[in-house]
């Protein structure tokens, strides 16, 4: 059987040594410098690091804004589901999702939720826009973290040309470590993980030829976060 | 002996006449080179981090079987299926009896270099399959019937204008050589395949130990697609790939993109774990784990070379090496080009004659110095040379002068002799400033540069001239 059979070679191949004992799993974690937590300059950080990344020369490719109220979130959603000229939309469910789409917002497109197979995997690719909550939101990186917890669609997120994040300034985390270390704190963890977790960094995209950036490659062309209190 | 006809310095030579080729590598693998260099400047503890990724590998890498079977015990138990391969050819057929049982539709791939390791496209092909890759550097590269030439950007060989007419020629458009608008002609026909896929393959970055997980990382969206859409995802990685704890994945996400493409992070990064849970509606409903030994346990059985099983295929010593971004990947015949492909090619991991690679470097170090995880390549190298030399695959004049050096620089009157016989000569080489060509067997030294003109006084007697250089003249 092949599992043995490699797995003999490589103990075998480990019997030899180098005189010294083998080295030991780091008892520290990851050095790292230190980072604030505060949630206002976490969050000034993870705009101004988005931003970067949807800006190319001339080109935007998204946005990320802080709103001070669920009123002030449902103002930004109208004006770019206007502005996209957005129609059909489609949607993971939750509570946060509850909160800021009012019933107006949902008359305004044709909207979906995206829990059976109808509007799930290829048959969200011909929706205007993607609409999801989020884990987390990584200051340092401008990434988004997502997971299929809760029945969350992993289509929903890229698919659609243009992908819509809902989020809370308490849902801000310095860096990528602390990301991990989120999913590691998760009930369950390790042997109840989610089937996929995902973190998203600006929109699709390629420079394979001569590296010059083409946006979009393979899924949205504009990523949006709306963050509210 | 090397054989002459297709060794390295053979083949770099053709790189060298080949239109542009040069200058495109020059231009391409430096900006990966300067934008790794300002991602690591802007990190304090970047040096202390990579030490620690390090000791991280180093001890996977000693422990090895051991997180093997927890990897295996942990996705099995989320419902992965596991499988190992001693060899190519195993792992090739048990990617081929999986996608056989699910024909319909094309097989999507990610960007894989096990999977170019395997041959695979070719194999499947010859089963009846249609693999298509679906990374854009990968999708020119299958067109074009080529292989790629570097392991992050794999097309950077080529220029607009022949992606242009590849294109043009190939899917039967009008020619443009708007990156955008090729982009954009790859992603409208990708995405009927992708929607039409019953099986994805990838590759893989990391595999977790504690959680049996997957880790992609990658820009464009089509690893996503492939590891979404697809009833089946077949993951292929080579025995390395582990690491132990998920804690330990945020250190190393803070490394593999910097040293890649000098980004943050990546577009993307999937923790995949396991097929698609009880009513979920989407992700595949089979995972397969393929697990390729292939000549990395004939590496892991010397303890000198074992550090070259942490590398994490970042591709950051391409970019750093002067011979690389001369030459290309091209001519290292090797699905791994570059330093660390000299370190894999002589135990025929990515090439079936790689033992002359290792002689194919300057020993600058630049490599070593941007290692993530520290592997001393340059020193490996050495290791390595000594090897083929003991074992009789050094030329006869290469061992010749070299055992004649070594006697001359360990008895100083020899020395002495052999710097006075240069004298002699030297009157002749001042008159013509240097000769164009060397005679007989060492014509081949002299064939891309002139031999120069001796100093006009040895290093030896400067030395007692000037109290070791503390006098000035």
């Amino acid at each position: 059987m092949s599992k043995e059979s490699v797995l003999n070679a490589v103990r075998g191949a480990l019997t030899t040594s180098h005189g010294a004992a083998p080295p030991a799993y780091p008892v520290e974690p990851a050095p790292r410098s230190a980072v604030t937590t505060d949630p206002d300059a976490l969050c000034r950080e993870f705009v101004q690091e988005f931003d970067k990344l949807a800006q190319y020369e001339d080109q935007r490719f998204g946005a990320a804004w802080r709103v001070a109220s669920v009123d002030e979130a449902r103002a930004r959603v109208c004006a770019l589901f206007a502005r996209e000229d957005v129609r059909q939309v489609c949607a993971s469910p939750s509570p946060l999702l509850d909160e800021v789409l009012s019933d107006a917002l949902r008359q305004q497109v044709d909207f979906t939720l995206a829990t059976t197979p109808e509007t799930a995997g290829a048959n969200l690719s011909t929706f205007d826009l993607g609409l999801t909550d989020c884990l987390c939101l990584c200051a340092r990186t401008g990434s988004i973290l997502a997971s299929t917890a809760e029945m969350v669609s992993r289509a929903v997120s890229l698919l659609p040309p243009v992908h819509l994040v809902l989020a809370r300034v308490g849902q801000l985390v310095p860096d990528i470590p602390d990301a991990i270390g989120l999913i590691a704190s998760m009930p369950g963890f390790p042997d109840d993980l989610p089937a996929a977790y995902t973190f998203i960094t600006g929109s699709s995209r390629t420079s394979d030829i001569e590296k010059v950036l083409v946006v979009p490659a393979h899924g949205p062309r504009e990523v949006f976060v709306i963050i509210l209190p | 002996m090397r054989p002459e006809a297709d060794d390295f310095r053979t083949r770099t030579a053709d790189s060298l006449t080949k239109d542009g080729l040069k200058q495109r590598c020059q231009t391409n693998a430096w900006l990966g080179h300067t934008k790794r260099a300002h991602a690591a400047a802007q990190m304090p503890e970047w040096q202390q981090l990579c030490a620690w990724a390090r000791d991280v590998k180093r001890h996977t890498v000693e422990h090895l079987a051991d997180y093997l079977e927890e990897f295996t015990r942990n996705a099995e138990r989320v419902g992965t299926q596991v499988h190992y391969a001693s060899t190519a050819a195993e792992a090739v057929q048990q990617v081929a009896e999986i996608a056989k049982q699910h024909r319909e539709g094309p097989i999507t791939k990610g960007k894989s270099m096990v999977s170019e390791e395997l041959h695979l496209n070719g194999h499947l092909e010859a089963a009846g399959l249609l693999p298509l890759e679906t990374d854009l550097g990968e999708y020119i590269v299958q067109l074009a019937g080529d292989r790629p030439s570097h392991i992050i950007t794999p097309v950077m060989h080529m220029d607009r204008q022949q992606i242009g007419r590849l294109f043009a020629d190939k899917l039967g458009l009008d020619y443009t050589d708007d990156p955008q608008a090729l982009t954009a002609v790859a992603r409208e026909r990708l995405r009927e395949a992708f929607l039409a896929a019953a099986v994805g393959v990838t590759g893989a970055n990391f595999l977790i130990a504690d959680t049996g997980s997957i880790v992609l990382a990658e820009n464009e969206g089509n690893i996503r697609l492939c590891t979404t859409l697809p009833r089946v995802h077949i993951a292929l990685a080579g025995l390395e790939k582990l690491l132990p704890r998920l804690a330990d994945l945020g250190g190393f996400l803070r490394l593999l993109p910097r040293c890649g493409t000098g980004q943050k992070m990546t577009g993307y990064v999937s923790l995949l774990t396991g097929p698609r849970r009880a009513g979920e509606v989407e992700g595949p409903e089979e995972v397969h784990v393929i697990l390729l030994d292939n000549g990395r346990s004939a590496l892991l059985a010397d303890p000198h070379k074992r550090q070259i099983l942490t590398c994490i295929r970042c591709g950051a010593c391409l970019n750093a090496c002067p011979v690389y971004r001369t030459v290309g990947g091209h001519a290292y015949d090797s699905v791994y080009p570059g330093p660390i492909g000299k370190l894999l090619g002589p135990h025929s991991i990515g090439t079936d004659h790689g033992t002359d690679l290792p002689f194919g470097s300057s020993l600058c170090g630049a490599c070593t110095e941007v290692c993530p995880v520290k592997i001393d390549i340059a020193h490996l190298l050495l290791y390595l040379r000594q090897e083929a030399v003991k074992s009789g695959h050094g030329d006869f004049l290469w061992n010749a002068g070299f055992s004649a050096w070594s006697t001359a620089t360990q008895y100083a009157p020899l020395y002495r002799a052999g710097a006075a016989l240069a004298k002699l000569g030297r009157a002749a080489l001042d008159r013509t400033g240097g000769l164009e060509a060397l005679p007989g067997p060492l014509a081949g030294w002299s064939r891309t540069r002139a031999f120069p003109p001796f100093a006009k006084r040895s290093f030896d007697q400067w030395w007692k001239d000037t109290q070791g250089g503390q006098e000035v003249e």
